[in-house]
Formats: C-alpha cells, structure tokens, sequence
C-alpha cells in the first residue's frame, strides 16, 4: 500500500510541477487562464484518480457473530467459574466432615461430591473410608443435608 | 522477560480458587508472549501489585526519558533539512524580487524538497504507528480473555462477557476503518496538501483542511462512540449479574446454615482471589498499554511538534506557501500519533471498566 501511495504522491507532485512549468511558460493572457483551468482539470483528475480505483471498506457489525460469541463465552466463563465454585465447595465440605469425625473421636476421609442447583453448588453426596458411624451419619443429614442413602461408607452400607 | 513471566506466574498462583481452572504458568507464558515488543523492554522487573502502576509508570518514564535524546536528534536532523530548503526558498525569494513567476517556480521547488524530505519519516513513523496498533490488538486477544476470566470468577459472569466481546469486536472495527478508510485518506489528505502548495491559490487547501477536519472527527467520534456502547453495555450486563446473584442469594438463605456458611466462605475466598488476579492482570495490561504506546508516541509527537515549529519558523524565512505545507505534515503526523492513541484508549478503557466492576 505504502508503495502505491508513494507512486500516487510522485505522479501527483510531478503533475503539478509540470502544469505550473505550463503556467510559466504560457504568454498572459487567455490562453494562460485557459492553460491554467486545464492543467487544474487534470491535477484534480489525477488526485481524485485513487478514489475511483478505492473501495472504502466501512467496518462492518456482524451482529449474529456478535451475539454468537457473547452465548458462547457466557457459556464457558459461566461454566468455568460453576467448576471452580465447586470443587472449593467439595473441598471445605470434606474439610468439615474430618473436623467431625475427629469431634466424634474417629479418623475419616471424606470425598464429598456437590451438584449445582439453581447456580449454587450444593453438597450432595459423600465417600468415607470407614465403616458407618450413626451420630456421623446422622451429622451429615442435618448439617450437609446429605441422606443416608447418598453416603459410602467403607462397610458398604448406608 | 524471564522475571515477567515469573512475577505474572506469581500473581496468578495466589489468586486460589479463581485460578483453579487456569494453569498460572502457562496463562503468564501466553500473556507475556502477547506482550508489545517495546513494553517488554520497559516492564521487565515491575511489580502488579495494586500499588504497582505508579512504580511501572515510573519506569516507563525513566525508559522514556532516556530516549529522548536520540529521538529528538534525529527527529531534528529532518526537520532542520526541512526548514533549510524553506530558508532557501525564502531567500531565493528576496533575491530574486516578489515576481508572479518567481513565486510559482520557488513554491514548486519548496513543495518539491520538503515532500521529498518528509517521505522517509512518513513512512517510517506511519509504519511505525500501525505497527504498535497491530501489537495493542494482538494484546488485547490475550489480556482480555485473561481478565474476563478473572471478574467471572467474582460473579459477574455477563459484565465479563460483554466487556471482552464487545471490545473485541469494536477493536476490529476500528482496525478495519483505519485500515480500509481513515489511512488511504490520510495520503490523500497529504497528496492535496502538496499540489495545493505547489498550485498556490486554488481551492486543494480548502479541500486539505475539509478531508482532515473530516478524518479527525470521524476518529473523535469513533472513539466517543465505542466508549459510551462499551459503558451502556457495562451497565446493562451488571444488572443482569446483579439479578442471577439475588436468585443464588435466596437459594443459599433457604439450604441448612452449616452448608450456607460453606458457601459464604467459599463466596468470599473466591472473591479475594479473583481480586487479586483482576487487580494484577489489570495493572500489568494497563502498564503494557503505557509501554507500548510510549516510544511511537515520543517519536511522532517530536515530530509534530516540530514540524509546527519549523512551520512558524519557514513563515517567517518568507514562505508562507511552505508554512501551510509543513503544517499540514505535521498534521498527518499528528493524525497517525491520533490513530494509535484511539486503539490504546479504547483497550485502556476497556481494561479500567474490567478493574472497577465490582462483584455484584
């Protein structure tokens, strides 16, 4: 582009060094004003001649790409921070459940799974790797809100 | 670039829960990797904390001044070639008499020398302004994604998507209407300039000015206009976060108080976190911003200022053809330096609206 412009600016400077020399050299008079309205004919002729041969790219909005790619990005943004929302749920959720048990005068490991519901992750359900305790159980229906029948425990029992 | 990578890592590690989805190091490797060449050179050892911006700013200006020196040597070395043919001219001029004829010839040849003196740094400072506009936006693919990533993760999941979307999309507009528009007039406004001072008294000037009247309100407006859409964008998407966060709060006020006070402590955990990545990513992409634009700013604002001055000064050497003609450069200069300045300050823009939504 840079060289086409140069080439355009040359002729353009050359074309009107060239009239003006017309100019000059015209006697006074008509045929200079004549010479001089021609000369000021082809110099806009030749400044305007890149307009012609220019086809103005106005930006175009696509507005369904737009909107696509907002649907798509709300999905993914919204998705990524649902994941990361709930693993810190399952994470402090089992954090607590140990701080019971201990209470309880057990050592347990829990792996709590949440499920989202209505865009809030909420415990749902829990893997311990000991046998069923009831008071435990009992803790995890009423403070986690998880059933019995949505805890493992190590004796394979609810 | 190394300790970018390293202190970027480092802030993107201790934004926790906000992160867990997004693996830090390759994230800073990535946003570096984006980063404009010239604000690499600037940022490198600086800080992203919240207190950062004015230490990084401080080291822009310190890169910057260092510079100046050079910039303006060789800035002035072309302006001074400039102003000698003006002087030339003029005293060719006073020599020769004010005759019809004379003037013509002395106009031509000014207008000849000083186009062809001016040819070089016109093409190397429009480079180098598209150059720096071409880097802001690959820049932009990468910090703003990053940010977006970071105000979802306090809530406001639409305000995020908007933002970034939005901006990319108004970015690529303005790219293609400085790129298929505005540039192509900006020759055409330097070509009438020069058979206007090489054709003295016809009507090419008023045509000059009229196209860069029209260039410079067409960039203002463009500008003015892609802000206040990316503001009522804001403000519309906050809303709807505001209203998908009061349906969450009324879920978690009906579950039982030992699983709501789970959430609120995970609420508040991910909330810092995704402050402080928010915070961090925002400061370093506004310093990026800075750095980038510094330097193309320094070389073409010297030579604007320049060439306006060297326009008084051919003025008063006795050329007041050559005065309108070296004006008229500068403004082409001035132009591009105006071009390059829109593209920051729209991602400028976009990146403080990131920094100051707040979580709804």
């Amino acid at each position: 582009m840079i060289r086409a412009v140069k080439e355009w600016l040359l002729s353009v400077v050359m074309l009107s060094f060239l009239i003006s020399l017309l100019r000059l050299l015209l006697p006074e008079g008509n045929l200079r004003k004549v010479g001089a309205f021609t000369g000021s004919l082809v110099l806009t002729a030749a400044i305007l001649r890149p307009l012609a041969r220019l086809e103005p790219q106005w930006p175009e909005w696509d507005w369904e790409r737009y909107e696509s790619a907002i649907a798509e990005r709300t999905e993914e943004l919204g998705g990524r921070r649902e994941e990361a929302f709930r693993a810190e749920v399952e994470a402090r959720s089992a954090e607590l459940v140990r701080a019971k048990a201990e209470e309880l005068g057990l050592t347990v490991s829990a792996v709590v799974t949440a499920r989202t519901e209505n865009g809030t992750p909420l415990p749902w359900g829990v893997r311990l790797d000991a046998p069923r305790n009831a008071a435990l159980s009992e803790w995890l229906r009423e403070a986690l809100n998880i059933p019995p029948e949505r805890q493992q425990w190590a004796d394979g029992g609810p | 670039m190394g300790r970018i990578i390293c202190v970027l890592a480092a802030a993107l590690c201790l934004t926790g829960a906000a992160g867990a989805a997004w693996e830090p190091g390759a994230a800073a490797r990535e946003l570096s990797d984006a980063l404009p060449e010239a604000a690499g050179e600037y940022l490198d050892g600086a800080e992203y904390g919240a207190s950062g911006f004015a230490g990084g700013v401080a080291r822009i200006l310190e890169g910057v001044r260092a510079k100046v020196g050079g910039v303006v040597r060789r800035r002035t070395k072309g302006a001074a070639a400039v102003l000698l043919s003006a002087i030339l001219c003029g005293a060719v001029r006073s020599g020769c008499g004010d005759a019809e004829q004379t003037s013509l010839c002395l106009s031509m040849a000014g207008a000849l020398s000083v186009t062809a003196l001016t040819a070089g740094s016109l093409e190397q400072l429009i480079g180098l302004g598209w150059k720096t506009i071409g880097e802001l936006d690959e820049f932009s693919k990468a910090i703003l994604p990053a940010m977006a990533a970071a105000v979802a993760a306090t809530g406001s999941v639409n305000t995020a998507t908007f933002q970034q979307v939005t901006t990319f999309f108004l970015v690529e507009t303005l790219l293609s209407l400085m790129d298929g528009f505005l540039m192509p007039l900006t020759y055409l406004y330097i070509g009438l300039l020069t058979a206007s001072c090489a054709l003295s008294g016809n009507f090419l000037e008023a045509l000059a000015d009229g196209l860069k009247k029209f260039i410079a309100a067409l960039l203002t407006n463009a500008v003015l206009l892609f802000t206040v859409y990316l503001s009522v964008c804001r403000i519309l998407a906050g809303a709807a976060d505001g209203m998908a966060v009061r349906a969450v709060r009324t879920a978690v006020t009906n579950t039982v108080p030992v699983v709501g006070g789970i959430l609120a402590q995970v609420s508040e955990s991910v909330l810092a976190g995704a402050g402080m990545l928010k915070n961090s990513l925002g400061v370093f992409g506004m310093l990026a911003v800075v750095a980038a634009c510094a330097y193309p700013f320094l070389e073409l604002g010297a030579q604007y200022l320049l060439y306006k001055a060297v326009a008084v000064l051919a003025s008063v050497a006795g050329m007041p053809e050559l005065r309108r003609l070296i004006d008229g450069l500068g403004g082409a200069f001035g132009l591009v330096l105006g071009m390059t300045g829109s593209a920051a300050l729209l991602l400028f823009v976009s990146l403080l609206s990131f920094l100051t939504a707040a979580a709804p």
